[in-house]
């Protein structure tokens, strides 16, 4: 664009601004874009912690940005997005080493409203160049080489010292940026240049040149863009920001202030919380207990409640299941049974699962409590709670004709046919 | 209350109302081993571990079986009938007796660590986190108890006369449970 045609066209946009500014009587259109850098831990994220899967779905829930701009190469996109449309998981060969997108980012789609925005400069000709360039730098700059690599396990052990690396309160600190740009200088100065591209200061550049693009698209209109890009590219990202005056760089560290962090589980699926019986997990600590809600099932309350995804479930004397907001403790829905429900339900997969006095077994749309089937057991009792595994359900009853049940789920498709078994253990 | 299976590598665990622990192979539905002490019922859920099964009777006994071929280890005897259900953490258990005490065990040898008076029958499984450990008793309360020598926290009085039996679901810094006066309740 020659200059003469852009000073038309800024000549146009300011004087369009003040028409409109004009229009609604003096106050400015103009609202600063809100913007967030999340570093991301890619694989590392499967692990339990802090920033597992379910940990990071929760802060990106927190933030609730308009759009996410991802370390997502443009042209991987869209395949990737028709894949997960169509079988709900993404096996294209760059976005699928990237857990935080498959596992957390994609799936949100489906609660959330962002956009996702492709910001990845990589492509394949230059990963494969770089690696080319790398291995050929490391015979011909072998002090060079070994100078980078000193800086960077330094920078490794620095942040080590910081705390857990896999933390996103020790991730989100300005030593950490610190720690990793030191880090990451040698390998800058010596071979930038020489790897092209793929260079250090290059790739970066070709990011943060997709990222400023989103931004100029989306100048003045009041949005939330959260920016996910490998922990290492986070100090340059910022350090481009901070350059900007048409936005408000939010510290991630904002987002991390929760005095309570939960590091354990996120769910409490069953009686007990696992399958092998055990209910220890985790740092859920309470210093001094107070009541956020109470709910009134009507009737004694005997078996333990569970939570899973927002919803509290419980049975009881009431002859009935309810499934409680965990956060409001408002009722969602019930389900009514002919007899006391004196097991704890388990879910597994969207399903509920429980056994009542009616002397039947019961599997719910955890959701919505819809029915999905039931079968009767015949006379006997009081049933314990069921445990999943191997595709079956398993619980005990007081009966001495059949004392331990198993009942075989049905495959995701609905196809399989329902097969049961009961053991008498009588021996 | 009844006991609820647990799952371990290849085995299923549950006791009966007859007093007996079964170990169920989990691939073909045969039986492992039974244990077998005597009639009276085992309403607690096994919790097991790659050595050791453990639970409680209503014999007022905790015991700890070779989860391979159900020997006794050891057992230990309280002053209650047991419902409770046990969380072994490491070489620790924690499981109630109608005694009214919450008990830490060692796993190795069933002796007790610590032992705290709950004014009331533990009904409740104990949920352990790293610190602490939540736990209901029939006094009304539900009692958070410093893991690490069994001295208490806090307690929280539901309602005077109301029975905490059921065991709290423990998740993001809050608990989830209910009581005999049909209530849940969410604290944090």
């Amino acid at each position: 664009m020659n200059s003469y045609r852009y000073s038309v066209l800024c000549l146009f946009g300011i004087l369009s601004v003040f028409a409109i500014t004009f229009l609604v009587h003096g106050q400015s259109l103009f609202e600063k874009n809100e913007v967030i850098v999340m570093g991301m831990i890619h694989g590392n994220h499967r692990d339990p912690g802090p920033y597992d899967l379910d940990h990071l779905k929760d802060l990106i829930r927190e933030i609730n940005p308009d759009y996410v701009l991802t370390e997502i190469p443009p042209d991987r996109l869209a395949a990737a997005t028709k894949q997960f449309q169509e079988t709900g998981s993404i096996t294209e060969s760059r976005v699928s080493v990237f857990p935080e997108y498959t596992d957390a980012l994609f799936p949100l789609t489906k609660e959330m409203s962002f956009e996702i925005v492709p910001c990845a400069a990589w492509t394949e000709a230059m990963n494969n160049s770089r690696r080319a360039t790398l291995k050929t730098l490391r015979e011909t700059h072998s002090t060079q080489t070994a100078e980078m690599e000193a800086a960077q396990s330094l920078a490794s052990e620095n942040i080590s010292a910081l705390g857990d690396r896999n933390d996103p309160v020790t991730i989100h600190t300005q030593q950490y940026d610190k720690f990793v740009k030191a880090g990451m200088e040698p390998y800058d100065r010596h071979f930038n240049e020489l790897i092209g591209d793929g260079g250090w200061s290059n790739i970066n550049a070709g990011h943060f040149g997709l990222i400023e693009k989103a931004l100029n698209e989306h100048q003045g209109e009041g949005k939330r863009f959260l920016i996910t890009f490998g922990s290492w590219h986070k100090y340059y990202i910022k350090e481009q920001l901070l350059k900007r005056e048409d936005i408000n760089l939010i510290p991630m560290s904002e987002f991390l202030q929760d005095p309570i962090r939960p590091t354990g589980p996120k769910t409490w699926p069953r009686f007990r919380l696992s399958g092998s019986g055990n209910s220890a997990y985790g740092s859920t600590e309470i210093q001094t207990p107070v009541v956020t809600w109470k709910y009134a099932t009507g009737d004694v309350i005997e078996s333990s409640a569970i939570a899973v995804d927002g919803v509290v479930y419980v049975g009881g004397h009431s002859s009935r299941l309810h499934a409680i907001d965990q956060k409001t403790g408002k009722l969602k829905w019930k389900f009514d049974v002919g007899g006391w429900v004196r097991a704890t339900p388990s879910v597994e997969n969207g399903v509920i699962y429980f056994g009542a006095d009616d002397n039947k077994f019961y599997a719910l749309d955890a959701k919505t409590g819809d029915k999905k089937w039931e079968f009767a057991l015949g006379e006997g009792g009081e049933q314990s709670s069921p445990t999943i595994a191997d595709g079956g359900v398993y619980f005990g009853r007081s009966t001495t004709t059949c004392t331990l049940w198993m009942r075989k789920l049905a495959s995701q498709s609905g196809n399989s046919t329902l097969e049961q078994a009961c053991f008498p253990l009588r021996r | 209350m009844l006991s609820s299976p647990a799952v371990t590598a290849d085995s299923l665990l549950i006791g009966t109302y007859a007093g007996k622990l079964f170990s169920i192979d989990r691939k073909t539905g045969e039986q492992n081993w039974v244990f077998h002490e005597n009639n009276s019922s085992i309403f607690s859920s096994p919790v097991a571990n790659s050595e050791l099964v453990t639970f409680g009777s209503y014999d007022k006994h905790v015991y700890g079986l070779n989860v391979n071929d159900g020997a006794i280890i050891w057992k230990y005897k309280t002053d209650g009938a047991i419902f409770s259900s046990p969380t072994m953490l490491g070489d620790s258990i924690f499981i109630g007796s109608n005694d009214n005490h919450l008990y830490a065990l060692d796993a190795g040898d069933g002796s007790v660590r610590w032992k705290i008076d709950l004014n009331g029958a533990v009904f409740s499984s104990p949920a352990v986190t790293d610190h602490s450990i939540y736990v209901g008793s029939s006094d009304g309360h539900m009692y958070a108890i410093n893991r690490a020598d069994g001295s208490e926290r806090w307690r929280h009085l539901v309602k005077e006369g109301v029975k905490v039996w059921t065991s709290p679901a423990a998740i993001q810094g809050m608990l989830y449970f209910g009581s005999h006066d049909g209530e849940v309740i969410a604290i944090k």
